[in-house]
């Protein structure tokens, strides 16, 4: 069930209105919460479920037998037993066969005549994310962030539905401590939810499907009947439908959350307006940066503090490598990761470019355009399946054939809608909800429903899936 | 929106006027919207009991002209957008009878088979169309189309239409796309890889056909049947590829039931041809197998999903589909014959 049809409306509102029904009874509201949950999440696979409901009670124990301990050691024992079941836990389903096959190419390139079988093994949606989200409980609970949790709680921050397939990964600190008390049944964020939502719809719908199923898609399976500005404009075009479809998704997530009482942090801001790459990664998918900061380099960056700028640029790099190997099990992701880390630690540490540098306006344009396109040819490596694609697309730049081979201005027109919506001003939308708000509620309504079935009218046929769900 | 600072916030009541209202205004200007959600719905009692609710809706809303507005603007946008409807889509929402009887064209056919196949060159290129669902998209369809269109005496184009097939017609009409298409299209061969959303009921001029009865079986053979006199109306030469070896159980005995009928079809036509994909891709006994040796590689063949292609399975049934073209449409001397099996030369 996806967010942007009809089926997951009906399911929507059904659960919305039983969950405020019982409000007055929180323990069976975040039931409810859970099991409408597992409904949304048993629709793609029951074995899904299982999954999902083992590793949430897994965690809510192992939550309990680190808070039990007080002795340091011991604690420090426990919680890394805990990461490392859910890192091997993460690491069976979605690289074990990866592993193994890359293992069994290896020695067979050694002359080893080693027979290795796959285990073919199935990736639950979503894995990435609970995961991450569980281990974000486990480090809270020993860091003292947090407190350990009753079972009902824990499955109801793994599980719920909003936040379940594509994040935002929020650290449980935020979540137990702030989000969980939120729900009020006369202070609920409506003209934002479903401003929200609606921001989402469209960059979904309309921006992100037809550049890919129009541009990006052909252009990228058949490069050969293209030109080397095709592939060049593609690759923009990529930029722009991973942009909208995954920041989309997050929209839609905090509206729904929003209505059922939830404020869950933003998880874009506007990334292609960045004037540097570390600046990119504050403004791009914000809770998993805050999540590999938090988790990794603050940690890496302690641990390897002796080797002083050595040690910064080496986390850094560690940082992002795994940041690209937490995507996907392939060698491209790995190569993205490394082509940010590497880029990251030029940035600061050799050319030590920095936010404050941009001053007038030519710099920041300067800034834009480099930190913009140095993300697009990263692009190119995270949506090539294996080398041989991305060779292929490399080659068919480097041949420099400036025809035009694809030529539909409203697609273009797209690309930079979907590029401008990253300098709108962070105060603009506030300005519309504040005048939108003062309509009458029936014509808000009425608004509301038009815009929807604008929005259904300029979308095209099916909707395809979020490109972030596959991670 | 940096922050959840409220501008306003609302009682629960009020949401729910919203929401009505909402609901209000979308039931009456774009009740077309959801009957054609309804209609999309798997066969059964839900379906039935919104189609009997949204039906009349629809048919009184046009009755009083409300659904123009939406209608419009539709044409407005598509007009300014240079976005084509997509014939497939347009389907019949007010009743399940949906017309697909195609008589074969004898002399037409007869004409096209008997022409000289043999004629291909860099000047007069192979045209080659690529028809199906999702297992025609990324894998086997992209390499197949790549493998032609890097061919210098051949050249393909490929619609692909995830979720479609013989069976729902009522979600997605192939007849009426392929007809479209042949009005101002022309092609010589035609590769056809459907089937894997086809496990399932249909509804036809109120009846329902559940799947697997030997009703359903005698209907989806039929519409098989249609759809190929429709092709070899058109091109010279059909490649029906089998679909491959599932991992599921549930997909498994589907493949094997569509490919029985399927395969039993395109046997009644000389000019179409069926091409097995289960010795390409199965194990030693036809079975679904996620990666498979090439070269002293392990190469995986399979999506996670156990169902579509790898680009290198993809790349391995589209070589075979190759060298079946280069056989039967190029003078031998011209095009070198790779091994079946083998991984396109291509790339």
């Amino acid at each position: 069930m996806l967010f942007p049809t009809h089926g997951f409306a009906f399911f929507f509102i059904i659960v919305f209105t039983i969950s405020w029904a019982v409000f007055k009874y929180p323990n069976t509201r975040k039931v409810i919460l859970i099991m409408a949950s597992y409904v949304f999440y048993v629709l793609w696979d029951w074995r899904f479920l299982v999954l999902l409901v083992s590793s949430s009670l897994v965690n809510f124990a192992l939550g309990k037998y680190i808070s039990f301990s007080k002795d340091e050691n011991n604690r420090k024992l426990r919680i890394t037993l805990g990461i490392v079941f859910n890192l091997l836990y993460l690491g069976f389903f979605k690289y074990c066969d990866f592993f193994i096959l890359s293992t069994s190419n290896i020695l067979a390139f050694l002359g080893l005549n080693v027979k290795l079988n796959i285990l073919n093994i199935f990736i639950p949606i979503g894995i990435s994310f609970y995961t991450f989200q569980a281990i974000s409980y486990l480090i809270d609970i020993y860091r003292e962030e947090v407190e350990a949790q009753n079972v009902i709680n824990v499955l109801f921050y793994i599980g719920f539905f909003p936040q379940l397939l594509s994040g935002p990964i929020i650290k449980a600190e935020n979540f137990f401590n702030t989000i969980i008390h939120q729900p009020d049944k006369n202070n609920i964020h409506a003209s934002r939810a479903f401003g929200l939502i609606i921001s989402g719809l469209i960059k979904k719908m309309i921006i992100a499907n037809y550049i890919g199923t129009e541009l990006v898609d052909p252009m990228f399976n058949n490069p050969y009947n293209y030109s080397s500005l095709d592939m060049i404009l593609a690759t923009y075009g990529y930029a722009i439908q991973i942009y909208c479809d995954f920041s989309a998704y997050s929209d839609m997530a905090l509206g729904f959350a929003a209505l059922l009482g939830y404020l869950y942090p933003r998880n874009f801001n506007r990334p292609y307006s960045a004037y540097t790459i570390q600046e990119f990664w504050k403004k791009w998918h914000i809770s998993l940066s805050s999540w590999l900061m938090n988790y990794l380099f603050y940690p890496l960056q302690f641990k390897l503090r002796d080797w002083k700028k050595f040690g910064n640029i080496a986390a850094i790099i560690l940082t992002f490598f795994l940041c690209g190997v937490w995507h996907g099990a392939g060698y491209t992701f790995m190569l993205w990761g490394l082509w940010h880390g590497v880029g990251l630690a030029i940035e600061r540490f050799v050319l030590k470019i920095e936010k404050k540098n941009f001053n007038v306006w030519w710099k920041k344009a300067l800034g834009v355009f480099f930190t913009f396109n140095f993300v697009c040819i990263g692009w190119l490596l995270f949506r090539s399946d294996n080398f041989d694609i991305l060779w292929n697309t490399f080659s068919i730049i480097g041949q420099c054939r400036f025809s035009l081979h694809y030529s539909n201005l409203f697609v273009y027109s797209l690309m930079i809608l979907g590029f401008i919506i990253n300098f709108i001003p962070e105060k603009l939308p506030e300005k519309l909800e504040e005048f939108f708000v003062k309509i009458p509620l029936v014509f808000q309504g009425i608004a509301f429903g038009l815009i929807l079935i604008i929005v259904s009218a300029m979308s095209p046929d099916g909707v395809a899936p979020f490109i972030y769900f596959k991670f | 929106m940096n922050s959840w600072k409220p501008l306003r916030t609302y009682k629960i009541v009020e949401i729910f006027i919203l929401i009505l209202t909402m609901i209000a205004v979308i039931v009456l200007f774009d009740s077309k919207g959801l009957l054609k959600w309804a209609h999309a719905l798997n066969v059964g009692e839900p379906r039935r009991s919104l189609l009997g609710i949204m039906r009349p809706v629809y048919t009184f809303n046009n009755s009083l002209k409300v659904t123009v507005p939406k209608d419009n603007f539709d044409t407005l946008y598509k007009h300014i957008s240079g976005l084509k409807t997509d014939p497939g889509y347009t389907i019949n929402l007010l009743n399940d009878n949906i017309a697909y009887e195609i008589k074969i064209d004898s002399a037409k056919v007869k004409a096209l088979s008997s022409c000289n196949v043999k004629v291909y060159s860099k000047k007069n290129k192979l045209k080659a169309i690529l028809i199906g669902d999702s297992m025609m998209g990324w894998g086997f369809g992209v390499s197949m189309e790549n493998c032609l269109d890097r061919d210098s005496m051949a050249i393909a184009k490929r619609y692909s239409k995830v979720l479609s097939g013989l069976s729902r017609l009522d979600f997605y009409n192939w007849f009426n796309q392929m007809e479209n298409i042949f009005t101002t299209e022309h092609y010589d061969v035609a590769i056809v890889m459907m089937g894997t959303n086809d496990g399932q009921s249909f509804e036809q001029e109120g009846v329902v056909f559940q799947y697997n009865t030997p009703k359903w079986r005698n209907e989806y053979g039929k519409r098989v049947n249609n759809f190929l006199k429709l092709l070899l109306n058109n091109v010279k030469y059909v490649y029906w590829v089998n679909l491959p070896p599932m991992r599921s159980e549930k997909m498994q005995e589907i493949e094997g039931l569509i490919s029985s009928i399927s395969k039993k079809e395109v046997a009644k036509f000389p000019h179409a041809e069926w091409v097995e994909s289960k010795p390409v891709l199965g194990d030693a006994s036809g079975r679904y197998q996620h990666t498979m040796l090439y070269k002293k590689r392990m190469i995986i063949i399979r999506h996670d999903d156990g169902i579509h292609f790898t680009n290198a399975g993809g790349e391995l049934l589209a070589s075979v589909v190759y060298n079946k073209i280069v056989k039967k449409f190029y003078k031998t001397s011209e095009k070198q014959i790779f091994t079946e099996g083998k991984r396109n030369p291509f790339n």
